[in-house]
């Protein structure tokens, strides 16, 4: 690969320092064509401390990029609360530089998505709210997000740097048919850092802190005859709410996390290593109005992580071997809420609360790991031929308590990767890749075990849900992606470059005789 | 290296087994966490010398509607292990013999069942209070209300409500002076307790609010008399609704009863000939025509005792106490000893009762738009020994009624 393009690829990862990618090594995000090459060779720049870029990041990689994207997925094979089929636009772009003393980088992403038969999305993000509300009806939604990600850090001195970097997304959605809801949500992350270099080590340390907010609001305008919200509380336990012409439901998620992370690196000529380890402690607060007067729900988390990446150079080869854990418990506690008179008041109610019971428990934990061989490689490290051959493991643990029943649901699943990337250099100035990838995976597990029966009143399980869940979980399926790119340079030595990226892909459920296709489109310029 | 792979795979195991938070939180996890004992008294009737053992006292969560049941001992009480929340204990029985059975029901406060009300045991306890009545002559035997779609424009229609009364006794009794009523509020909704409370209390009065208008069978004492097993239908609008909608029902029949007053609701559907009227004696709100909740009424049968007509409103209205100023809702109380016949209708099993245990110690759920009607259950024994159909009347509707899928006038009246 030309340093031109070397520059662009290691660009591409230190802008989307904060996309994580399955250590079995598939592909991304759908991000610029190069990310994942600049990640194996650059761990840093995807870390949770941005401090430590300036001493392991070149200047002579300062670079931008823009891009205009367009993905469609259709198919039947799918979760339950993903749409049937939907298609996202929009636009991309980043910036990495490095001045002086100073490493800056920089991202803004916006989306917007039009979708078909989708049904239970009471929330921007699925599954990030246990407590949550839906409606059963399918229908067409639209919804924007807005991304923005901005890193600074400064070296101190020859062995200490120190840094800042601040998050801030905000998506919205919205169904155009009864249910209709309303959903805004945004996030604002914040993470100070440190680093520290002595020799061929280089330390850092980072503090994180995060919160979320969504407000969700559903209404009817129809006939609301037969029609009703969800309410749920976790392993598909929910009650049911009639709707009527006046029907109008609201609640507010408020979430906030605080945690850290350590790193450690060394390079010692053939070798580098890296290692992170992080923490984070979740508290949620769930809201029935947007005044938060009814406090319904609290929710605790502790997430936890580990990521290492080791490299060996050799010849004109190149090994890199990543590991990956992640442990994230979330438990989820109803509160007791009474609505009574306020005392000593003249006809004021309040609810007050007496106290909380543990509801739901979940453990979610996946670890892989995955081995990146490059073949011809140049003197920068990125060949013509690179492979990856990747496994991952995946435990899903739930537990639901109303005494005297408890349900548990529990699966494991194993992915197996393999995918192959050539890259051409067909003329001057242009380099073209092309790529093919394989997933299989497979899960097995219970559909829902409980000890003892809930015979009366409206709490009730979903077992429909509960059903097309498991046959999703419980089954084998295979994926296979194929991916060309082509970039060519406007200007010499990558100063100005054209590219553009076509993907197309599925996945295939024998068991179930139902696929899913994804094909997406990206043009931009790197400058 | 053996040694090396083993403590990995050692370290992965515990890894993968441990939880860090589950750990921490370990507590929560159990039974004393997740729940709580409580201990529920019938508190009977001085006057009542009959057993207290075998009754069947029920908890229902008031937040889920899940109910758990347990059998009284000798003394009347039932010990629960329930979840924290908050409950109300009920009780539903029969005492005595065919011909003098009492009918026992009786309905809690709201129990309390959190850690700051155990008692010094760590048992939550809790009284509950029983009322005696007895089962009515006449009863309501079917209403549908909630009406069906109109295939012709797709809209709910619902102006073809009706109500059936019976003689479920062995005696004639005359509909003269009996009344009808609909309960305030309107519909069932999500507040713990009704408005019409007792002072400082969540205990409902002793009296039944009439919303909108009072209607009454006219008549000087006999001129109405209904044979046992026969019945009587009430009607909103009595005309022929096929016409409007192919699935509503025909009302336009000869003998049934219009809730219509040419003063009171002069905007609703003239009725057709043959049809008697009500006599409508008090009117409060401001509108000109009379509709009951098409979600969630609450309906009764009473008779006006030791008064007229004129000085029962003069005595028993009182302002509405979620709109005191305004006199468009004001209610008509009426003693709960008055009423003979009363069911409670919602359409979330989470909202508050609005009608005494006395009169309806449960609910019946139902919902709007399906043209489904609400029917008694024939009591199979009753019946058998009296050799003539006799309706089950516990007072209480969540054991008393059943949900039919259509009307059971619509099929009949078809094509008269």
């Amino acid at each position: 690969m030309k340093t031109g393009h070397i520059s662009i690829v290691l660009l591409a990862f230190a802008v989307f320092s904060s996309v994580r990618l399955s250590a079995d090594g598939t592909y991304g995000d759908g991000y610029p064509f190069f990310v994942e090459r600049t990640a194996d060779f650059c761990p840093w720049l995807l870390s949770g401390n941005v401090s430590g870029n300036v001493f392991t990041f070149a200047d002579s990689l300062n670079m931008s990029f823009a891009e205009i994207f367009r993905k469609d997925v259709s198919g039947g094979f799918k979760r339950y609360y993903e749409p049937e089929r939907y298609g996202t636009s929009g636009f991309r772009t980043a910036s990495a530089k490095t001045i002086g003393n100073l490493f800056v980088r920089g991202r803004f992403d916006y989306g917007y998505t039009g979708a078909k038969g989708h049904a239970w999305c009471g929330t921007v993000v699925p599954e990030e709210i246990i407590c949550f509300m839906a409606d059963s009806v399918p229908g067409k939604t639209a919804g924007e997000s807005y991304n923005t990600s901005v890193g600074l850090s400064l070296a101190l001195s020859d062995v200490m740097a120190a840094g800042v970097s601040f998050d801030y997304d905000v998506g919205t959605l919205s169904k155009f048919n009864d249910g209709r809801n309303s959903n805004t949500r945004s996030a604002l992350g914040v993470s100070p850092s440190l680093a520290f270099r002595y020799g061929k080590f280089v330390f850092g340390g980072a503090l994180t802190y995060e919160r979320v907010s969504e407000k969700v609001s559903y209404k009817y305008i129809g006939d609301p005859a037969g029609k009703g919200l969800y309410y749920f509380e976790g392993l598909f336990y929910y009650t049911f709410s009639p709707a009527s012409s006046s029907f109008l439901s609201e609640r507010w998620y408020y979430n906030e996390a605080f945690g850290g992370s350590l790193q450690c690196s060394a390079s010692s000529g053939d070798v580098d290593l890296y290692g992170e380890i992080s923490l984070k402690y979740r508290m949620e607060n769930d809201y029935q109005d947007n005044l938060k007067s009814w406090h319904y729900n609290e929710v605790l988390g502790l997430d936890w992580s580990y990521t290492g990446n080791v490299l060996f150079r050799r010849d004109r080869f190149r090994h890199v071997l990543k590991m990956d854990f992640e442990n994230l418990e979330r438990m989820s506690y109803n509160v007791l809420n009474v609505y009574e008179p306020v005392p000593g008041e003249n006809n004021q109610y309040r609810y007050r609360e007496y106290g909380r019971t543990l509801r739901y428990a979940s453990r979610f934990l996946t670890a892989g790991m995955s081995y990146v061989f490059y073949a011809d490689a140049d003197l920068s490290g990125h060949g013509k031929w690179r492979t990856v051959t990747g496994y991952s493991f995946a435990l899903s643990d739930e537990e639901f308590m109303f005494y005297p029943v408890s349900s548990y649901r529990k699966y494991f699943f194993h992915r197996f990767a393999f995918r192959a990337d050539r890259t051409f250099y067909p003329y001057k100035g242009g380099v073209s890749d092309i790529g093919a990838g394989a997933v299989y995976r497979c899960g097995y597990g219970s559909f829902s075990s409980s000890d003892g029966f809930l015979s009366s009143g409206s709490f009730r399980q979903n077992t429909g849900l509960l059903e097309s869940e498991h046959m999703y979980n419980d089954s084998e399926n295979i994926s296979v992606l194929v991916r060309i790119s082509h970039m060519h340079d406007l200007k010499p030595h990558g100063k100005l470059s054209l590219y553009g990226t076509l993907e197309a892909g599925a996945v295939f459920s024998q068991s179930l005789h139902m696929s899913r296709r994804i094909f997406s489109i990206a043009a931009g310029f790197y400058f | 290296m053996d040694k090396y792979f083993s403590y990995a795979f050692f370290l992965l195991v515990i890894v993968l087994e441990s939880s860090c938070l589950r750990d921490i939180r370990k507590s929560d996890f159990k039974d004393d966490s997740l729940s709580a004992e409580v201990c529920v008294t019938m508190d009977f009737p001085e006057s009542y010398t009959g057993s207290k053992y075998g009754f069947n006292i029920v908890m229902r969560n008031r937040f889920t509607g899940t109910e758990t049941v347990e059998m009284s001992d000798d003394d009347g009480t039932a010990v629960f292990r329930v979840p924290y929340g908050i409950y109300t204990a009920s009780v539903n029985g029969t005492d005595g013999e065919d011909g003098k059975k009492a009918i026992l029901n009786g309905v809690s406060e709201e129990i309390m069942v959190a850690g700051v009300s155990m008692g010094a045991s760590g048992t939550c306890s809790a009284s509950l209070p029983v009322n005696i009545s007895y089962s009515s002559p006449i009863v309501i035997k079917e209403a549908y209300f909630g009406g069906m779609l109109n295939p012709l424009n797709n809209r709910n229609y619902t102006k073809d409500a009706y109500f059936i009364l019976y003689n479920n006794s062995g005696s004639d009794v005359f509909l003269d002076g009996l009344c009808f009523a609909t309960i305030d509020p309107y519909n069932s909704t999500n507040t713990s307790a009704s408005i019409w409370v007792k002072n400082g209390t969540s205990e409902l009065r002793d009296s039944l609010p009439v919303s909108s208008i009072g209607w009454m069978f006219p008549g000087s004492g006999t001129d109405y008399p209904l044979s046992p097993g026969e019945e009587v239908v009430l009607c909103l609008n009595a005309i022929n609704h096929e016409k409007i909608s192919p699935e509503a029902v025909n009302l336009a029949v000869p003998g049934y009863w219009a809730l219509y007053d040419r003063i009171y609701t002069p905007d609703q559907s003239e009725p057709s000939a043959g049809t008697r009227l009500m006599k409508a004696f008090w009117k409060a709100s401001l509108s000109d025509i009379y509709i009951v909740s098409v979600s969630s009424p609450a309906f009764f049968l009473y008779r006006i005792e030791g008064m007229t007509t004129g000085e029962f409103v003069a005595s028993c209205l009182a302002p509405n106490p979620k709109k005191p100023e305004n006199r468009a809702f004001d209610c008509l109380m009426v003693d709960k000893l008055w009423v003979l016949d009363g069911v409670e209708c919602m359409s979330d099993p989470l909202h508050g009762k609005r009608m005494r245990p006395e009169v309806d110690n449960g609910f019946v759920l139902v919902s709007e738009g399906l043209g489904q009607s609400i029917c008694r259950k024939i009591d199979e024994e009753a019946s058998k020994s009296a050799g003539r159909v006799v309706y089950m009347d516990t007072n209480n509707s969540s054991s008393d009624f059943e949900i039919l899928p259509s009307p059971s006038l619509k099929i009949k009246n078809r094509n008269l």
